[in-house]
């Protein structure tokens, strides 16, 4: 599996990197926290941000914190993998409350749900709520993705994206009820990653 | 050199160049063709999406409005949360002594940013407020320390009077209860120097005519059940007795204040309070022949003797418990003619805990 050292292998050759890299997508946030959307086709693309300490601000048993993003995928070639990972994760990332964050894994409270459309993709059981504890660690790479049907809003095949298939995904963050204490002023942080490859 | 020779070198290099250039070319085909299909992948990232947990922020306990004394006392609590604070209720704690307490206890928990409690009984109390949310408890707020004062309260009282003596006793009925506020009230209708009881103190002490005096100690129990006061010289006395409880016993003493006056209503002179709660005691003598009914201001009319024709007089005692620190007086009603000669004293003691 190749990474992002192969693409900077392909940026000396703009000839190579143009004449072959038919494998782009758009990534358009709902909401741009910060950053901004990759509203052109790219392939190693960092695209906005959406999800942020003063967006979620979150509280127990409070309804979930949304955003959406629309990937369409504009590659020439159909993918053999697509899909989703989590990178640079952290449980309890730098901005927690020294003070307050007392919990080892804040992230192991904050419920997470992807949608593809109307889909929970996330959890895989497609109902409810895993954790994003669950997801980053389970998803943590190329090897490790949470694979992705093509389509209109996954309507086709897992993996199978053809040129101009386009999926709303929903992010849904909330944090449990049971979080007590230690859980104020935490914050997690993760990549959201959308991978494809022939 | 030979053309000949120079011709073949020239066809030789060029097929050297022809083979390497065959080869170059070949060696950059297979790597354009495996880097494109073998390697190729791509991707896009939302990067460093951060969620964050809200916190709960200190609340801000304001100064405490403690009421009324004793069991019944109330205090007034209200405090404010920072700015956007997701707290939806408060949790009011109370600890049994000055701040800071060895532990609180939980009061309750009110969706309000005041409430008004009732701890039960006279003391000292810290409080301190929590925010909450579900499970979520904010640090305390500032911590703020109340007094409720006990209720003084009249306890028993007693009374005695002697003509042209130079000494006189009472008795109370029972005997006081240690650590209660006994009260001597002695007026004397000649000018006469009253001296002070081994054991006592003095609030205040005025000769003249009439004369009066207010003496006071913290009992000792059955031991001080019988006062006797002695003058300087024969006159007309009257001794009045009284017991409180909820009295400071130790420096229960505030303030005093005094008049006099010929005719007209007796007045007890004036104090300024430095405590929310506190007992006043009036004491006033006359040798006229009106006699007291009562006291203006909320005082209590505790005791009144009085004679009329050659051996006209008129002592009294009245109490009232004030809440508030201020000024307060109180002003004699009389009956059955003119007091005469009249001198009030007010004295004002502080309710406890000391």
């Amino acid at each position: 599996m190749r990474t992002l050292a192969t693409f900077n292998a392909q940026t000396t050759n703009p000839s190579n990197v143009f004449g072959d890299s038919t494998l782009t997508m758009t990534n358009v946030a709902g909401t741009v926290v910060s950053g901004s959307n990759c509203t052109s086709e790219t392939y190693n693309g960092t695209c906005a941000t959406v999800f942020s300490s003063s967006s979620t601000d979150l509280i127990p048993g409070a309804a979930d914190k949304s955003n959406t993003i629309t990937i369409t995928y504009t590659g020439r070639i159909t993918t053999g993998t697509f899909g989703l990972y989590a990178a640079n994760y952290s449980s309890k990332a730098s901005g927690s409350s020294p003070t307050l964050c007392t919990a080892t894994d804040p992230a192991s409270k904050i419920n997470l749900q992807v949608k593809q459309g109307s889909t929970i993709v996330y959890p895989t059981s497609g109902s409810g709520y895993g954790t994003l504890a669950g997801f980053a660690t389970t998803y943590t790479g190329t090897g490790s993705l949470l694979h992705l049907k093509g389509g209109t809003n996954g309507s086709g095949s897992t993996d199978v994206w053809a040129t101009n298939n386009s999926s709303v995904f929903t992010i849904n963050v909330n944090l449990d009820s049971t979080a007590d204490n230690p859980y104020q002023g935490c914050q997690s942080q993760a990549d959201l990653v959308w991978y494809a490859s022939q | 050199m030979p053309l000949g020779a120079n011709t073949s070198s020239v066809k030789r290099l060029l097929g050297l160049l022809a083979v390497l250039t065959a080869l170059l070319l070949t060696v950059a085909l297979s790597h354009a063709v495996g880097f494109t299909y073998a390697s190729f992948n791509s991707g896009s990232g939302n990067r460093t999406n951060v969620v964050g947990n809200d916190s709960l922020g200190a609340p801000t306990l304001a100064v405490p409005t403690p009421s009324g004394a004793g069991a019944s006392a109330t205090v007034a609590l209200s405090w404010t949360l920072p700015s956007g604070d997701p707290a939806n209720q408060s949790v009011i704690l109370r600890g049994a002594s000055a701040c800071p307490p060895g532990s609180f206890s939980t009061v309750t928990t009110v969706g309000t940013t005041s409430y008004t409690d009732t701890p039960g009984a006279a003391g000292y109390y810290c409080y301190e407020i929590e925010g909450k949310l579900g499970n979520w408890t904010s640090q305390a707020s500032n911590q703020r320390t109340v007094t409720v004062y006990e209720l003084p309260v009249l306890i028993q009282k007693a009374h005695r009077e002697a003509t042209a003596a130079t000494s006189v006793s009472a008795t109370f009925s029972a005997d006081p209860v240690a650590n209660h506020l006994l009260v001597a009230i002695v007026g004397g209708m000649g000018s006469t120097v009253i001296n002070l009881p081994s054991g006592w103190s003095s609030a205040i002490n005025e000769s003249g005519t009439p004369s009066q005096a207010i003496f006071y100690k913290i009992s000792a129990g059955s031991a001080d059940k019988s006062v006797t006061v002695t003058t300087g010289t024969a006159t007309a006395l009257d001794l009045r007795l009284l017991e409180y409880s909820g009295i400071k016993t130790v420096s229960p003493l505030d303030q005093t204040g005094s008049a006099t006056g010929y005719d007209g209503a007796p007045s007890s002179g004036s104090v300024t309070t430095a405590q929310s709660v506190e007992l006043l005691v009036v004491g006033s003598t006359s040798d006229g022949n009106a006699y007291t009914t009562g006291w203006s201001n909320s005082f209590t009319l505790e005791l009144d003797t009085h004679g009329h024709g050659n051996n006209k007089y008129d002592c009294s005692a009245a109490d009232n418990i004030v809440y508030a620190t201020g000024t307060y007086s109180s002003n004699a009603t009389v009956a059955g003619g003119q007091p005469g000669n009249w001198r009030g004293q007010i004295a004002s003691f502080k309710a406890g805990p000391n």
